[in-house]
């Protein structure tokens, strides 16, 4: 071989494995990190739950019937970082926890359905069904589509940045485009089990879709059902029947009334300063309540007001089987409650309309987001998943 | 409309007049050495309930009714202070509207430290809209600190702002020249790894490299030492050529508009591969590649223009970036090169140069027609694909080569499967 061909080889050798490090020119994008932490002081008193056993039996059914890949998605670690995990927002595993129903069979289905119902109750079970009834409306109704981007946190647009490249003849397309047809709908919704479902140490039960959040924490026999998001989009529907649905009616009803009957010194007392367009302690936003209790005290409204406020609890908390005993619970408190508004006295009519009912422990929250649009939370200041961790 | 990607948030295509998602504000900061730029881009449905002031749903009536007001609203609810409290001077530039389905309001703002404060140091408050409309949350994000490499394109999340964090300390204090300089290094050769369209035209152009030309047609083996130096002289010219160019655009002396530099560059690929099939101009490849490198660095140039950086900062950035473009220049030449010229003593090498020139000759004109005549085609992103397995190219031309040289010591027989340096092919040029 001749020196000219020697020196290319070599310099080929060499040249070759450059090639294959400079090939590596990316980097990985930043990871958003949890602010909760495990909870090590002594928690108040869950309520007891005489279902608990019968929840632990339907989870394991429900996980005997997945393959084992599906079963490392579906239960995970009982870890602050994966119960906070949930969202209003349409969307998958980016933002939540658990195995999607469409991608289950339906035999696997019916199985985390049983889960659902007998965890959640019969009305609470009704609730469940009629949000994501809802989710098929707003996708039938929309074709499918719905706003852009895969679910995430706020999607918004920004400005500045040097003009975009377009060289090798690709102009660089970055961001998530709309997902269409693929993100509304009923069989969108989640179910993940947080923790062993067992009959003594504690688990999470999470189901969750768009607009959607249930979060119930099982210790034994005794439960804890909050934080509890329950949202709609469209808010009333006619279904293919004729039937119409109005899933958040209790809710909105109770509310409209509670503000209706209050007098205008009392409404003066109850307005916020302040304005919303959304729950304030919303998802990855537990414990962030606000620092001082506003609004008028429910002490000093009229009985039938008084009335309303217990049907406006008993509306949320009557989603769960332990509905009851959470309704004892807050009336024995009602005199410390207080009731607050935003926006306008016509609860469910226009974007900014907002109603808080906070007491000692009770914390529901009615935000208007559009007159077909609410989004909802019911927190329990003391026993948010269970008070196994503290924020 | 200059875009900007930032990592956790999404691009929302089309948001539907129901408005949901909440759309959210985002500041971009840009770091200068004597203060920060601020754009802010406010959503009008929030601005208006934030503000407690009922704004017209079009941006455009909003800008023009209420944009003196906007600007007034904005400035009391930026500020900013120095390490020592001393409070930052605050100017609202310019309220522009943007016209998107969910529209908005941007506004721009300098700020600038007190006397004696530090530039790269403050805590930034800023509380505009969510003061009042406390669900809304402010997402900020650094667009440009150059002594620390942040450049537009790996924009850094500062943080989200709400009523309960309605202040965010900002130190950026750590940077240094070499950083940035390292950075722009980083930037140019990423610009070009990703520039299959430059790195096509210097491939075609050094794919005849080796040969002879005899009456009008690619023949005969001009042998390794010639080869190498013609590469090496056509590489040198087309690097003088966008360096020029590339100094000449950073510096706005020298600018086309984008759509006529990317459809020239097109060109520039099929002369380069019309060539690499036949001796169009034999002889005066140097000139070919110098006067198209002009062509490229007016490309390279724009990724380097609206930085706005003084010319200390734009003279450091040019040199880094430009050297970043040479390194992996190199790299590419320095591992195709061999082979190339290895490869060129068989009768292999023939069908490669066709084949190669051909392709690459169809690249150009799709990119032509794309980019030139707005004919979207397929063959544009193919290309990509085919690029993005460049490894595996390079491992078939290895062993490709390995073969034909190996091919070459093992024959005995009378009729040469290769050519001697200097000879025409009789068989090719006839």
């Amino acid at each position: 071989m001749n020196r000219s061909n020697t020196f290319a080889l070599i310099a080929a050798a060499v040249s070759l494995p450059l090639g294959m490090v400079a090939a590596n020119l990316t980097s990985a994008a930043p990871r958003a990190s949890a602010e909760a932490t495990t909870a090590s002081t002594t928690a108040p008193a869950l309520l007891g739950s005489p279902r608990a056993a019968e929840v632990v039996d339907a989870a394991n059914a429900f996980l005997a019937t997945l393959s084992a890949e599906q079963r490392a998605i579906a239960q995970i670690e009982l870890k602050p970082e994966l119960a906070i995990r949930w969202t209003n927002f349409p969307g998958g595993s980016n933002v939540r926890n658990g195995v999607f129903y469409r991608e289950l069979k339906p035999e696997q289905v019916e199985a985390a359905l049983k889960v659902a119902r007998v965890a959640l109750g019969e009305e609470g079970f009704a609730r469940y069904q009629e949000v994501r009834a809802a989710d098929d409306a707003f996708a039938k109704g929309r074709g499918g589509r719905g706003p852009g981007g895969p679910g995430g946190p706020d999607q918004k647009k920004a400005g500045g940045g040097p003009a975009q490249k377009k060289f090798g003849g690709v102009p660089k397309k970055k961001g998530g485009g709309p997902d269409g047809g693929a993100m509304f709908g009923s069989t969108n919704y989640m179910i993940a089990l947080l923790g062993k479902p067992s009959k003594t140490d504690p688990w999470i039960l999470q189901l969750g879709g768009h607009h959607l959040a249930i979060n119930i924490y099982y210790k034994g026999t005794a439960d804890s059902v909050t934080p509890y998001h329950v949202a709609a989009q469209p808010t009333v529907w006619k279904d293919d029947q004729g039937k119409t649905h109005d899933p958040l009616a209790p809710m909105r009803d109770s509310l409209h009334g509670l503000l209706a009957s209050l007098t205008p010194e009392q409404l003066k007392q109850a307005k916020l300063e302040a304005r919303f367009n959304d729950v304030y302690v919303g998802p990855q936003k537990d414990g962030k309540f606000p620092a001082t209790s506003e609004g008028v005290p429910v002490s000093e409204l009229s009985d039938a007001s008084k009335d309303f406020v217990r049907k406006a609890i008993a509306a949320w908390t009557g989603d769960s089987p332990q509905g009851v005993e959470y309704r004892k619970l807050y009336e024995a408190e009602l005199d410390k409650v207080k009731v607050a508004y935003s926006g306008t006295t016509n609860v469910g009519g226009d974007r900014g309309d907002y109603v808080r009912i906070d007491g000692p422990r009770v914390w529901i929250e009615f935000a208007t987001q559009g007159s077909d649009h609410y989004h909802t939370i019911w927190r329990d200041r003391l026993t948010d998943y269970g008070a196994e961790f503290s924020f | 409309m200059r875009r900007l990607f930032l990592p956790l948030l999404l691009l929302a295509a089309a948001r539907p007049a129901w408005g949901h998602p909440m759309p959210s504000s985002s500041v971009v900061l840009r770091v200068h050495g004597v203060g920060i730029d601020a754009e802010l881009t406010l959503p009008i449905g929030e601005l208006a309930m934030g503000w407690e002031k009922p704004l017209p749903r079009d941006a455009v009536q909003t800008v023009r009714q209420c944009g003196h007001e906007i600007k007034e609203y904005v400035r009391a609810h930026v500020n900013p202070t120095a390490p020592d409290g001393r409070p930052w001077a605050v100017t609202v530039r310019e309220v522009t509207p943007v016209v998107e389905q969910e529209p908005d309001v941007r506004v721009a703002l300098t700020m600038s430290p007190p006397p004696g404060a530090p530039a790269d140091r403050l805590t930034f408050r800023y509380d505009v809209i969510y003061h009042h409309l406390i669900t809304h949350e402010a997402v900020v994000s650094l667009a440009s600190d150059w002594r620390s490499g942040v450049t537009g394109d790996e924009p850094l999340l500062l943080g989200t702002m709400r009523d309960s964090n309605a202040a965010i300390v900002i130190d950026r204090s750590g940077g240094s020249w070499f950083q940035g300089f390292a950075a722009m290094f980083r930037l140019g050769a990423r610009h070009i790894a990703e520039g299959t369209d430059h790195l096509l035209f210097l491939l075609a152009l050094i794919l005849p490299a080796p040969l002879l030309a005899v009456g009008g047609r690619w023949c005969g083996y001009a042998g390794g030492g010639p080869a190498l130096r013609r590469i090496v002289k056509v590489v040198t010219a087309f690097t003088i050529g966008h360096s020029l160019t590339l100094v000449l655009g950073a510096l706005e002396w020298a600018r086309l508009p984008d759509a006529v530099v990317e459809s020239a560059i097109a060109v520039s690929i099929l002369v380069s591969a019309v060539h690499a099939l036949v001796p169009i101009f034999r002889g005066r490849e140097v000139y070919i590649a110098g006067g198209f490198g002009l062509v490229h660095g007016l490309a390279f140039a724009a990724t380097l223009q609206d930085f706005g950086f003084d010319p200390w900062t734009l003279a450091s950035s040019v040199l880094g970036f430009n050297l970043g473009i040479e390194a992996f220049q190199l790299l590419v030449i320095l591992t195709a090169m061999p082979w190339l010229v290895l490869l060129a003593r068989s009768h292999v090498y023939g069908p490669l140069r066709i084949a190669g020139a051909a392709l690459t000759g169809i690249a150009a004109a799709a990119w032509f027609a794309e980019r030139a005549l707005g004919w979207g085609n397929p063959i544009a992103p193919l290309v990509e694909t085919v690029a993005s397995h460049a490894l595996w190219l390079l491992a078939g031309l290895a062993v490709l080569t390995v073969v034909a040289v190996l091919d070459e010591r093992n024959a005995r027989k009378p009729t040469r499967t290769t050519l001697r340096a200097g000879e025409p092919d009789a068989a090719a040029c006839g």
